[in-house]
């Protein structure tokens, strides 16, 4: 069943969309992440224009951001001060995203950024959560054959440089006693790239919490989906303002296969082992930034592009 | 992009010069007989883009009229159906590879570039009219993609103007069929244009011709209107006019509909 798209202004094929959101659903389910990554990039080769497919997935990550963030608020999980530090910088950097955005897209040079970006940004990414995993994997392996159990939670009691940074402020749920420099840079480069590229972030901001500013793994996720919520509603005003390029009909679709699909995938994801699903998630990651890399190498079908810029 | 919708009504004023430039021709060309009056219709005055808009056709129908006086015309008519869709400004850029990465390089700006064009024919164009007539009526693809600011000669500019059409084409918006047009009597035609799905909306303008023995006789224009329709039309309108409130609405379902799957998948 073809649908036309207001925004976009070309029909899409209701069911493929659909499936697409709740594919993309079931994996940010199965591994707690929001999933702009791959649903961005599968709107693209798809055939929605960059700067619909970016614009558009920022309301589909508020939505199952939003669906997230209420169950960890139920259950008190939510550091509220740090989520709005942090929200306080994103809101920033999507301002300089979208601003940014709009640039490149005038510019005729946004589809080269996001490409770059992804391949860049991606890439690094899946191969830093890949070593982690396999290298967590092995231990595991070892310690069993060796019969004896690993200790968890990583160096938890360990300082780095960061806690030495001035500026410090107390987040009580967190227990932790810092520096705002580091969680304004985190914030703020998550918005930015965000806005630009179409991703939540997520998938950077649990570890980032985790390794750099040791928040306590319970208060994590909820955290970063409060943020991630607030950050991303802003960007889609933005967008919304900036390029009009948000298509209402397309991120409903997107929403309801998200919703529904990441039901499903939150309980499949309770069967695996974390190692296990951080190899399978680097492994994802890694493979959307490949699939970039190959675009922009391979030669394309047409040696010429073509942007419209104005009417008359 | 939003900026391409804009200012659609402006092929009035295109329209209007090719009235003048095909009034001249009247009366610089030599058809001093030229008594065939030509009367043309459209199957519907309006393609409405809707929910389920997957493309649409119309049909242009044409009477010759011809008086007592007319002199016979031994080859009979050909005609020549364009239509044009709102004028663009487009940019073509030319890819070029640095260090393995296909990147945008040089490019070229073209004006009055019709989104949507399609020239259709009863014969072959280049046996219907001369070139230089062919030029000036912008009957062809040939003719399409000259305005604009140079930048380089010609040679360099014509690659450019070659994909920007080929683009188009592929897109289904460029169209040019000859044969088309088919009499179903000497003096009534028809021809059936198609306009895929993804037409640009605006004010489009059909105009038909009519040839005779190489000599270019009479014409009309008629206009056509592609609109979105209904919820599209209110939706496109909304998110244009008031972008900030479509923004926070955008926003709004979506917690929404976050809040409501959290609701009803409640797991905890």
């Amino acid at each position: 069943m073809e649908i036309y798209l207001p925004i976009a202004e070309l029909p899409v094929n209701v069911f493929t969309v659909f499936a697409m959101g709740a594919a993309v659903g079931f994996i940010s389910g199965l591994f707690g992440v929001g999933g702009g990554f791959l649903l961005t990039p599968l709107l693209i080769f798809s055939g929605i224009p960059h700067p619909v497919a970016v614009a558009t997935v920022t309301p589909q990550i508020v939505a199952s951001s939003a669906s997230g963030a209420l169950s960890y608020w139920r259950k008190r999980l939510i550091d509220v001060k740090l989520a709005g530090f942090l929200f306080a910088a994103g809101a920033v950097g999507a301002a300089a995203g979208a601003w940014l955005f709009a640039i490149l897209e005038r510019l005729g040079q946004l589809d080269l950024v996001i490409s770059i970006s992804y391949t860049i940004f991606l890439g690094s990414i899946g191969t830093l959560m890949l070593t982690e995993a396999v290298g967590a994997i092995l231990r595991a392996r070892k310690a069993r054959k060796a019969g004896r159990t690993i200790p968890t939670g990583r160096r938890s009691g360990h300082h780095n440089w960061i806690h030495k940074l001035p500026l410090k402020v107390r987040f009580r749920q967190s227990r932790l006693y810092i520096s705002v420099i580091p969680v304004i840079v985190i914030g703020g480069t998550i918005g930015f790239m965000g806005t630009l590229l179409g991703i939540g972030g997520g998938f950077i901001m649990v570890p980032a919490l985790i390794y750099l500013l040791r928040v306590p793994t319970n208060i994590v996720i909820g955290t970063s989906l409060l943020q991630i919520l607030g950050t991303m509603a802003v960007a889609t005003v933005l967008h919304a303002t900036n390029t009009k390029t948000v298509d209402i009909v397309l991120a409903l679709i997107l929403m309801v296969g998200g919703v529904i699909g990441a039901q499903f995938g939150a309980s499949f994801g309770l069967k695996l082992r974390g190692e296990h699903l951080r190899a399978l998630l680097g492994l994802l990651v890694l493979a959307v930034g490949i699939r970039f890399l190959v675009n922009l190498t391979l030669t394309p079908d047409h040696l010429y592009t073509m942007t419209i810029i104005s009417g008359g | 992009m939003e900026a391409a919708r804009q200012q659609r009504g402006r092929t009035h004023r295109r329209s209007l010069i090719r009235g003048l430039v095909a009034f001249g021709l009247m009366l610089g060309c030599a058809v001093p007989a030229a008594a065939e009056k030509l009367v043309a219709s459209l199957s519907a005055p309006r393609v409405e883009i809707s929910s389920n808009f997957a493309g649409a056709e119309i049909s242009v129908f044409g009477v010759i009229d011809r008086d007592a006086q007319t002199i016979a015309r031994r080859g009979g008519y050909q005609v020549v159906v364009t239509i044009a869709g709102p004028a663009d400004e487009v940019v073509v850029r030319q890819r070029r590879r640095v260090a393995g990465i296909w990147i945008s390089g040089t490019s070229q700006r073209f004006t009055d570039v019709p989104s949507f064009y399609s020239v259709q024919s009863s014969d072959a164009l280049d046996e219907i009219a001369p070139s230089i007539l062919a030029r000036q009526l912008r009957l062809g693809l040939l003719y399409v993609g000259h305005g604009g600011p140079a930048r380089g000669s010609l040679g360099i500019r014509e690659p450019f103007r070659e994909a920007l059409v080929e683009l188009k084409r592929e897109q289904g918006l460029y169209v040019e069929q000859e044969g088309a047009v088919t009499f179903l009597s000497p003096n009534f035609f028809r021809t059936t244009a198609s306009f895929p799905a993804a037409v640009p909306d605006g004010l489009y303008t059909v105009q038909v011709y009519l040839f005779a023995d190489q000599a270019y006789l009479s014409s009309t224009s008629l206009d056509l209107v592609v609109a979105k329709s209904g919820f599209e039309q209110s939706m496109y309108v909304f998110a244009q006019d008031d972008s900030l409130l479509y923004g926070l609405a955008v926003v709004i379902i979506a917690v929404f509909t976050g809040w409501l799957g959290g609701v009803v998948f409640r797991r905890d």
